[in-house]
């Protein structure tokens, strides 16, 4: 009998359940494997580690849980499974003959795919609920919470995927819309900033931030949303993250459903076969294939082919024919897959496509002539927090004086755009003088802008004068520590963990631990500021294995130390720009860990002498020797 | 029973049913023919309600069909192309029939199982032959109660014995229960002995729709013999069409097939007979020369 309720039909779910119980059964499977057997056999090691081990794995376990991938995953999988009929002319007219109102099929669809999914990991949180029971009973809310979570993204999931099945009446292309419409914007955004950096001169890293945006929710819920260990001296906590976003992501992920909803009883039933089921969303397509993927593949062609060679014009001038043909070759394969036929080179297509392509043109030609004003920007010095300076080597200014002279220097190249353009691949002459200069800065409201040049020019007069403000920059000594030691070295009260020499050729590299006590290690850090002071890094990289490479020997060497420095000052106050010598934080329980790396040369006086004091050469010239006759 | 009222159905441009109306008297068994692409499966499946008309009305017992479940309860339809779900058996589909029908009757299914002897209901639908699967449906059918049988092509592709079947099934449904059948040939012949209401369709329209005793009591066969030519016919017949072999002459006439001998023999024929005429032949007539297609399909 047909269910006192009008919008669900008992007869549809229970042959849904019985019909697609497999994929349920798989799906359970892989959460049974990745939850409650896995910590089973963490538990069970850590079962003679004492307490605060289990703790630690369990917690752990569940905050670097990637459970997003397999929902998104499996989402799809139900939902065309449970919506299949809609792909066949004979299922979905077997179908809607029934005595059921498309409401009923759509809500005891929806409710079938939700329940394949949401079984499983109801049993996989109980399972696991019980491996956790009697060892760390203090996380079994935790067991719960992530069922929470993972049900909250189960229905965001289901909810995109049963809007891609209604704009489509085939399988493999809801799949692909589906797919898409989750990575839309990484795509979009991706392409975007390859082909700004084509037009745009000195455009590097991203013109749009990707990061992990909100409309690319596999990454945001893999990033921002699940469980979170905190870690200090005397205790640990596991708490949720993102269960906000989570919430309002449910919301989103019911509006596709209510969306779809609405799209099923608007959808023709005669679409099914069809690439797509709506005509509104034919030009759509046609024109986001043909913008999307002719730009992708142009990008690709013309990478492959200007790969080194050529200059930056040379390369949007080729990536532009290959749009042209790219661009109008898929609007027309667009066109083949929504008609089903060969049969579209009519002049009504014909029309479009030219269209199409021209407003691509407008765009691309928007982007040479600098429409937006990228080229000639420049930030204002009140609206920046930081400045890396990348050249031979790194430093990172943000006093105000600073600031000034580098937006002075940005603005020197800037005002002379279309000369670097033009010179960008002239022929260098006898004193001609090259300069690369890295401008990143970090603005005060977060983001980031990031330009690179490489500038040459006959005009030396100008090249000079760059070059005097860029030394004054780049080889100030404060500049240097703060390039080496963090943006506030002199607060952070750093400690010498740990020491190493690595010596290199232009063949190999050897990599030698230095031993010692923690005052003769400390020293290290001592002697490399006293270096620094005398002038020792001021010179730049380049310029000292030039002269090395010019001594008496003929071996092209490179000797880095690397220091690993400790502080017990809190991760927050510590602060150093993204691409200097200093890299990325570690937490342990001691203290924050970092480590910076001191390319040595042989006006490293203090450095060298030290190393020498502590046996690790004999002297100053076995610098120059093969690294296979170091001492150690 | 359905009464179909200026129906309207565009594919992409392409104009399938076009302003199409069609009535299908209660207790009726009613042939819809036309030729390959007539519009016969479109308008069925506006009549069970898949498919949702630009204009017009698609009524069954006086309610509008789509989106209707109390509507479609009141019928069976079974298509060219049966579609069984994935590994099920007929008992499976039984239980599927069984929740979605309220009338369905378990025991007419029970009872029904001797007139399928062949078909093995534990065995996956999709594995039997083409054959079998049609008489599963129409078994699952039946068993619905339902006022109104909707017929899609249902004995296209089966063997002569197994239409014979087919047939027999039904009719013994309408003797028994006075359901109403819709049923879509491109075989005018295969209605024939069947049907008691036909329409003929073609590009999307009723071109012709009438009881066939009304058909049957609307044009005369008359074959005649003279001794000399054919004399001149009375004014109250129309002649349809002549084919002379000698002295031998066939006529088409206009009008009750009675009325003509009667006005045949004031001519004094060396030989007078009426004879019987197809349902093809009657349609050819009936129609002239409207459509050059829908002679192609009858001959």
């Amino acid at each position: 009998m047909q269910s006192k309720i009008s919008c669900f039909n008992k007869t549809i779910f229970i042959k849904n359940l019985t019909r697609f119980w497999p994929f349920a059964l798989i799906y359970g499977i892989y959460l049974i494997f990745a939850h409650p057997l896995t910590l089973y056999v963490m538990l069970s090691v850590s079962h003679f580690q004492g307490d605060s081990r289990a703790w630690d794995m369990v917690a752990d376990h569940f905050a670097s849980m990637t459970e997003p991938i397999s929902v998104f995953t499996f989402a799809i999988i139900m939902v065309t499974a449970v919506f299949g009929y809609l792909f066949q002319n004979r299922s979905t007219n077997m179908l809607h003959a029934f005595p059921v109102t498309r409401g009923e099929l759509f809500v005891t669809n929806f409710a079938s795919a939700l329940v394949l999914m949401l079984v499983p990991q109801f049993f996989a949180a109980l399972a696991t609920n019980f491996v956790v029971l009697g060892k760390v009973n203090a996380l079994i809310w935790a067991v719960w919470a992530w069922f929470g979570i993972t049900v909250g993204e189960t229905i965001f999931f289901t909810g995109l995927a049963v809007l891609a099945v209604m704009f489509t009446g085939q399988l493999f292309p809801s799949v692909v819309f589906y797919m898409i419409w989750n990575f839309l914007y990484v795509i979009v955004v991706g392409l975007i900033n390859a082909v700004a950096e084509l037009f745009i001169f000195g455009l590097s890293g991203s013109l749009i931030e990707l990061r992990s945006h909100l409309l690319f929710p596999l990454a945001r819920f893999l990033r921002y949303v699940g469980f979170e260990v905190s870690r200090t001296d005397q205790s640990a906590y596991l708490q949720t993250a993102g269960t906000g976003e989570l919430a309002a992501y449910v919301v989103v992920g019911l509006l596709f459903a209510v969306a779809a909803y609405y799209a099923y009883r608007k959808r023709a039933l005669e679409c099914a076969g069809d690439f797509l089921s709506f005509r509104f969303t034919q030009p759509i397509f046609r024109w986001g294939i043909a913008i999307v993927g002719g730009a992708a593949f142009s990008l690709v062609v013309t990478l492959m082919l200007s790969d080194g060679r050529g200059t930056q014009s040379h390369a949007a001038w080729l990536f532009v024919v290959w749009l042209v043909i790219f661009s109008a070759a898929l609007f027309f394969v667009a066109e083949m897959f929504i008609e089903k036929s060969f049969r579209v080179f009519k002049k009504r297509v014909a029309i479009e496509c030219i269209s199409c392509v021209a407003v691509l043109l407008v765009g691309v030609a928007m982007l040479n002539f600098d429409v937006f004003g990228m080229e000639s920007y420049v930030p204002d010095v009140s609206e920046v927090a930081m400045v890396e300076l990348n050249g031979d080597g790194s430093a990172s200014f943000e006093s105000e004086a600073d600031l000034e002279k580098i937006a002075e220097l940005h603005q020197l190249i800037v005002d002379r755009v279309g000369e670097h353009k033009r010179e960008e691949n002239a022929e260098f002459t006898d004193g001609d003088s090259f300069l690369y200069v890295g401008i990143h800065y970090q603005m005060e409201n977060g983001k980031r802008v990031d330009r690179s040049y490489s500038l040459h020019t006959s005009d030396k007069e100008y090249m000079e004068q760059l070059w005097a403000l860029f030394g004054d920059l780049m080889y100030d000594k404060e500049a240097v520590k703060r390039s080496f030691f963090g943006m506030n070295y002199d607060e952070l009260d750093w400690k010498v963990t740990n020491v190493s020499l690595t010596y290199g050729t232009n063949v190999s590299d050897l990599y030698c631990p230095i031993y010692g006590t923690e005052e003769e290690l400390q020293r290290f850090y001592e002697a490399a500021l006293l270096d620094i002071e005398a002038g020792a890094f001021s010179k730049g990289e380049e310029q000292y294995i030039k002269d090395h490479s010019l001594a008496d020997t003929d071996v092209p060497m490179n000797a880095t130390i690397e220091l690993e420095l400790m502080t017990d000052q809190p991760r927050d106050s510590l602060r150093f720009a993204g691409t200097s010598n200093i890299s990325a934080l570690t937490d342990n329980s001691t203290g924050v860990t970092t480590n910076t790396w001191l390319y040595l040369n042989s006006d490293c006086t203090h450095l060298i002498d030290l190393l020498i004091e502590m046996g690790v050469i004999d002297s100053a010239e076995d610098m120059s020797l093969e690294p296979n006759q170091m001492k150690r | 029973m359905i009464r179909i009222t200026d129906v309207v159905k565009d594919f992409d441009g392409f104009r399938a049913l076009n302003h199409l109306d069609m009535h299908v008297p209660k207790g009726a068994i009613y042939g819809l023919v036309g030729p390959n692409g007539a519009g016969k499966s479109t308008i069925i499946r506006h009549i069970t309600g898949a498919y949702r008309q630009d204009q017009g009305k698609v009524k069954i017992d006086g309610q509008a069909v789509y989106e209707n479940p109390a509507v479609k309860e009141t019928f069976a339809y079974i298509p060219d192309d049966v579609f069984y779900f994935l590994q099920a058996n007929t008992i499976d589909m039984m239980k599927f029939y069984r929740g979605l029908y309220p009338k369905f009757d378990k025991e007419l299914f029970d009872k029904l199982s001797d007139c399928f002897p062949a078909v093995n209901v534990k065995r996956n639908i999709r594995n039997l032959s083409k054959g079998m699967q049609k008489q599963v449906a129409f078994w699952l059918s039946i068993c619905c109660r339902p006022k109104l049988l909707i017929l899609d092509e249902p004995v296209d592709g089966l063997d002569p014995v197994m239409r014979r079947q087919i047939w027999s099934i039904i009719l013994s449904d309408v003797a028994e229960h006075g359901t109403t059948v819709l049923v879509s040939s491109h075989n005018l012949r295969e209605l024939e002995d069947v049907c008691d209401h036909v329409g003929i369709m073609n590009e999307g329209k009723i071109l012709i729709e009438k009881s066939l005793s009304d058909l049957q009591g609307s044009v005369a066969k008359v074959q005649v013999a003279f001794a000399g030519e054919l004399p001149k016919l009375p004014d109250e017949v129309q002649l349809l069409h002549k084919v002379s072999t000698g002295r031998v002459h066939t006529l088409i006439l206009k009008g009750e097939p009675e009325r003509a001998k009667v006005v045949m023999e004031q001519l004094q024929p060396l030989l007078l007979d009426v004879l019987p005429l197809t349902l093809e032949e009657i349609f050819i007539y009936e129609l002239g020369g409207v459509d050059y297609a829908v002679k192609d399909f009858l001959f």
